[in-house]
């Protein structure tokens, strides 16, 4: 019976190629996207998936309380220390922290620029139970000039694995040996390193003789990203409890200022998703594709269960003689079931081969790396969940309704196709368009907020500005320098700062001022300038001046209007001020500038005169510049030679700190192509049969003198009015989801009317240049011809 | 083999009811070949249908093999059909995604006849018919007179008790006809009960019996003269 089924199948489908290639172009356009968004959702939740890291976390750290606290992702050294000493439900802790300092990682054949090393404690193999291919992970390192690589980078910098006792030298003068090699570390992690140094190096910077004696007693300086390994049972509240205590023991400014630090516990596989405090961030982009994953896989079934529903009529007959010659309705339905299953396994090739040629744009797109093997079990589970459910979804109700048809109607013509088949049939419509609708105002609404970000003044100039860091030795032909770039064609200005202007990481609450209360929480970002910086990037002083280039600039100020504000001084210029150990006066007040994300609100910010910044800014025109390039390139060969020419431009610097919108903007504006035109082909299929349906009843109305215009009305306007219906449903609902988005955003543009009735009036062109096609096309036949072949 | 009294099926809309078979009584016996004629509009087909299980009546009896089978829900009566009726209609009726063969071998699968038997059977009963030669093409490619014959192979592989057909030459020309009615008196004389709706006053002449109808009823009834006994 299986066989005559495929069989049956096979021929019905091969009969309607017309009508099963559009629903078949759909559905696996569908599949298609459903799986790359499956897959992309999968690698988002996989994030640091490293061995067992159910029980792993990292400390945050949680400044100050009230409107003014702070949660960062780092954490001082005495966390791990004390954590792993002192409290019993943590099994295991290590630190992290970025290896900088070094330009160029050398071996005797190879010279890479400096990248992917981390300063680690010995105890981080244990924590993420990393796997040693070479070397001893119960002591891997030997001593100072130790080093563990992955095995990637065995091969990149050794061409081999077998690199133990080689030598990587960094700045060409410092020597570290190959102690340890192991696995890869997934990309998809926080642990993305591949050089591993010993923790000790950094600790030694703590000599006694500063106001911290030792990297496990400094409480001031957040150098460290810190991971607690819990026990299985232990409670996480209970921890953050004994950590706080600890730290009101211990920190000395905590006996001082009164300070209410505390600490929260990220799982570490929720650190993409969730900010340093838990609350959620990239989730809610992950959750809306989840979203759009039912919209596109609904819309292509929609395309299915329409199509075959509204053709139902042709195979009344078959369905009636099967019936009179002794099938019973279980038998239909399997029948029409297997006759799915077909279809839907063609889909899902077609959808594969796909996957297959768009895979390398895909992750180009949406920024990932996925590699689809499809011989891998996981990915198969994947293309498994969506294949049945959307079988599942499109193929019961069309086989319900086949099999249901009563034989005696059903082979004199006389197809009742179930109560409301028809209503249902626009129902299905009505959904799809309004998926499509939804989708096309997020991509609309994604569109604007990130033009809104990219094009709103962040307070400064940050065009035609590169900018790069000059090592001690640069540093100490500076003027020399300056002159030269200065001298360039092109060059509008030259400028420092020690900040990194579009992402400021830096913060402190080391700040003093006449009447600050000192239970006050003032956090501020530092930014050290020199004389030029101010008016080279254009930012706008408010009151007060600039700083002129003397010696007594080091004991001026300048705040931006958050600053003063938060630190309630009135009448600023000329009040006291003190950053760290510094006591000077507030000489300027500068206009609020967005040196952070325009997801943040901007914070406060004190400018304060350095002489010897290590951040070069140069200002180009807008000339031709490669000519200078080359020549500032030369410049710096001259004066920091075997160093590659690390630059960037500021505009590049500020698109890269919104790399994930504008992709999730780029993959939404590529769904919502997708799901109107999967959505159309429906609608073009929909409207290609009515017509045909009505083919005689136009002929008559085109004997009786209906125009063109008239038969085209008559045949287009129940469609239209159901994406007019889909609108009115679409825009609320894509209003929600929208406002929910842009919560993410401090800076957000406006959800403008025109935005919704844009989206609703280009959809219902869409489709009335869909379906007028096959209505004019209907209008213009020849009536004698229509009736004839009726 | 079928005794029908009063039977009776009104046909109803919102306003109006027609009567499509008024009290109609009649018997028909094993191995019979009854024709029924009657113009347009007389109930013949609604009749037709009710004896093939197709459809229930409104009123009456209808016993079928010595059971009272008006009143059968849908599931028992396709199944009392697919073992005891085969159906010849006059647009043959062949589902056009299946081969000659595969069409005769429907009847069979869903009665549950295991692959090999069903070869067999289906092989029988198209040599029987003389369209073996014929067996794997498709129903576009065949003449009407050879399709009508692939309808009665197909009607009659399950070896049922009756045979119902409607109006079977109505699409032929006259020799196929004949060919198609000489099967069909193959048939009956083989022992299978044959019930014909017929126009034909010619094709008529091949049964035994006649029941002529009108509005719903029975007008007369004629056995020809050669099976009168």
């Amino acid at each position: 019976m299986f066989k005559i089924h495929l069989k049956s199948a096979w021929r019905n489908l091969w009969k309607s190629k017309f009508y099963n290639g559009l629903s078949l172009l759909g559905l696996s356009l569908g599949l298609c996207v459903a799986i790359f968004i499956a897959v992309w959702i999968k690698a988002e939740l996989n994030y640091n998936k490293i061995g067992d890291s159910s029980h792993i976390y990292r400390v945050s750290s949680i400044l100050s309380s009230g409107e003014n606290s702070q949660t960062w992702g780092s954490s001082v050294g005495p966390v791990a220390y004390y954590a792993k000493t002192e409290i019993p439900e943590v099994e295991n802790a290590t630190r992290i922290m970025d290896f900088n300092g070094y330009r160029i990682f050398s071996t005797s054949s190879n010279k890479f620029e400096a990248r992917g090393g981390a300063f680690i404690d010995p105890e981080f193999f244990n924590v993420f139970n990393l796997k040693f291919i070479d070397g001893n992970s119960s002591a891997p390192f030997s001593g100072n000039n130790s080093v563990i690589i992955t095995k990637k980078a065995a091969l990149k910098y050794f061409g081999t694995i077998e690199a133990m006792g080689k030598t990587i030298a960094a700045d060409y003068k410092d020597n570290f040996t190959v102690t340890g090699i192991i696995e890869d570390i997934p990309k998809n992690s926080s642990l993305d390193y591949e050089l591993f140094f010993p923790m000790l190096i950094f600790s030694e910077n703590y000599d006694g003789t500063g106001y911290w004696k030792s990297m496990n007693s400094d409480w001031g300086n957040f150098n460290f990203v810190t991971y607690l390994k819990l026990q299985k049972d232990a409670s996480e509240e209970k921890v953050i409890q004994k950590l706080t205590k600890i730290q009101q023991a211990k920190d000395p400014n905590a006996h001082l200022s009164g300070e209410k630090d505390s600490y929260y516990l990220q799982p570490i596989q929720q650190m993409n998703l969730y900010s340093y405090g838990g609350d959620p961030t990239r989730i809610k982009t992950v959750r809306i594709f989840g979203i759009v994953l039912v919209l596109i896989l609904s819309i292509a079934c929609i395309n299915y269960v329409n199509l075959n529903t509204a053709r139902s009529i042709q195979r009344a007959k078959e369905v009636s003689l099967r019936k009179l010659i002794g099938a019973d309705r279980s038998q239909l339905f399997i029948q029409f079931i297997i006759e799915s299953c077909i279809f839907f396994l063609l889909a899902i090739v077609l959808a594969m081969g796909l996957i297959y040629l768009l895979a390398p744009y895909f992750n180009q797109v949406a920024g990932k790396d996925i590699h689809f093997n499809f011989l891998e079990p996981e990915l198969w589970g994947m293309i498994g969940v969506v294949f049945v459910s959307t079988l599942v979804a499109s193929s019961i109700y069309p086989a319900v309704l086949l099999s249901s048809f009563k034989p005696l109607e059903a082979i004199k013509g006389n197809v009742i196709t179930g109560v409301g088949a028809g209503t249902f049939r626009k129902v299905l419509v009505c959904l799809q368009f309004s998926f499509s609708v939804i989708l096309i105002i997020s991509t609309i609404i994604i569109g604007k907020q990130l033009d809104f970000i990219t094009s709103k003044n962040p307070g400064y100039d940050r065009s035609q500005v590169l900018n790069f860091y000059m090592s001690s030795k640069m540093r100490s032909h500076k003027e020399a320098i300056v002159n030269q770039v200065e001298n360039l064609p092109n060059i509008a200005g030259v400028s420092f700062s020690n900040s990194n202007i579009v992402n400021n990481g830096m913060t402190t609450g080391d700040t003093n001022w006449d009447g600050k209360d000192p239970q006050s929480d003032f956090i501020v970002h530092p930014i050290g300038i020199n004389k030029d910086f101010i008016p080279m990037m254009k930012m706008q002083l408010l009151a007060g001046e600039n700083f002129k280039g003397r010696a007594e600039d080091s004991l001026h100020f300048i705040l931006n209007e958050t600053a003063v504000k938060q630190a309630g001084i009135k009448n600023p210029i000329g009040k006291s001020f003190e950053l760290w150990d510094t006591k000077g006066i507030i000489t300027g007040v500068v206009k609020d500038f967005n040196f952070t994300s325009m997801k943040n609100q901007i914070q406060p910010a004190v400018m304060y005169y350095d002489p010897d910044p290590y951040r070069m800014y140069i200002k180009t025109t807008d000339g031709d510049i490669s000519a200078s390039m080359v020549a500032i390139e030369e410049i710096w060969n001259t004066y920091n030679p075997g160093f590659p020419f690390n630059y960037s431009f500021l505009d590049k610097q500020y698109e890269t700190m919104y790399r994930d919108d504008i992709r999730t903007g780029k993959l939404f504006k590529i769904f919502s192509i997708l799901a109107i035109f999967v959505s159309c082909l429906g609608l073009f299929g929909l409207s290609t049969y009515t017509a045909q349906l009505k083919k005689r009843e136009i002929g008559i109305r085109k004997v009786l003198g209906a125009s063109v215009a008239q038969i085209t009305t008559l045949l287009s306007k129940d469609f239209l009015k159901l994406i007019a219906i889909s609108c009115i449903i679409a825009i609320p609902v894509g209003w929600y989801l929208m406002q929910f988005w842009l919560q993410n955003f401090a800076y957000k543009t406006n959800l403008d009317w025109w935005v919704f009735a844009g989206a609703g009036i280009l959809t219902l062109f869409i489709a009335l240049l869909t379906i007028s096609s096959q209505a004019i096309k209907a209008a213009i036949t020849n009536p004698v011809k229509s009736l004839r072949t009726e | 083999m079928i005794k029908i009294t009063d039977l009776e099926k009104f046909y109803r809309t919102d306003e109006v009811q027609t009567i499509a078979i008024n009290k109609l009584s009649f018997e028909v016996k094993e191995g019979e070949f009854v024709s029924v004629m009657g113009p347009s509009g007389c109930g013949k087909s609604t009749l037709l249908n009710i004896l093939g299980l197709l459809d229930d009546p409104d009123g009456g009896s209808y016993i079928f093999n010595g059971i009272e089978v008006a009143g059968f829900n849908e599931r028992k009566r396709a199944n009392l059909r697919k073992h005891n009726i085969g159906f010849v209609f006059q647009s043959f009726n062949l589902i056009d995604e299946l081969s000659v063969f595969e069409n005769v071998e429907l009847p069979l699968i869903y009665t549950g006849v295991k692959p090999a038997e069903r070869k067999e059977r289906v092989h029988e009963v198209l040599e029987k018919m003389q369209i073996m030669h014929r067996r794997k093409h498709f129903p576009q490619q065949l003449s009407g007179g050879q399709q009508q014959r692939v309808a009665v192979a197909r009607a009659v592989v399950n070896n049922p008790k009756l045979i119902l057909a409607d109006e079977p030459t109505g699409n032929l020309d006259s020799s196929n006809g004949n060919e198609v009615m000489d099967l069909l008196t193959e048939l009956n004389a083989a022992g299978t009960t044959i019930i014909m709706v017929t126009h034909s006053e010619h094709d008529a002449k091949y049964s035994h019996r006649i029941i002529r109808m009108l509005d719903g009823q029975k007008v007369t009834e004629n056995i020809l003269a050669e099976y009168q006994h």
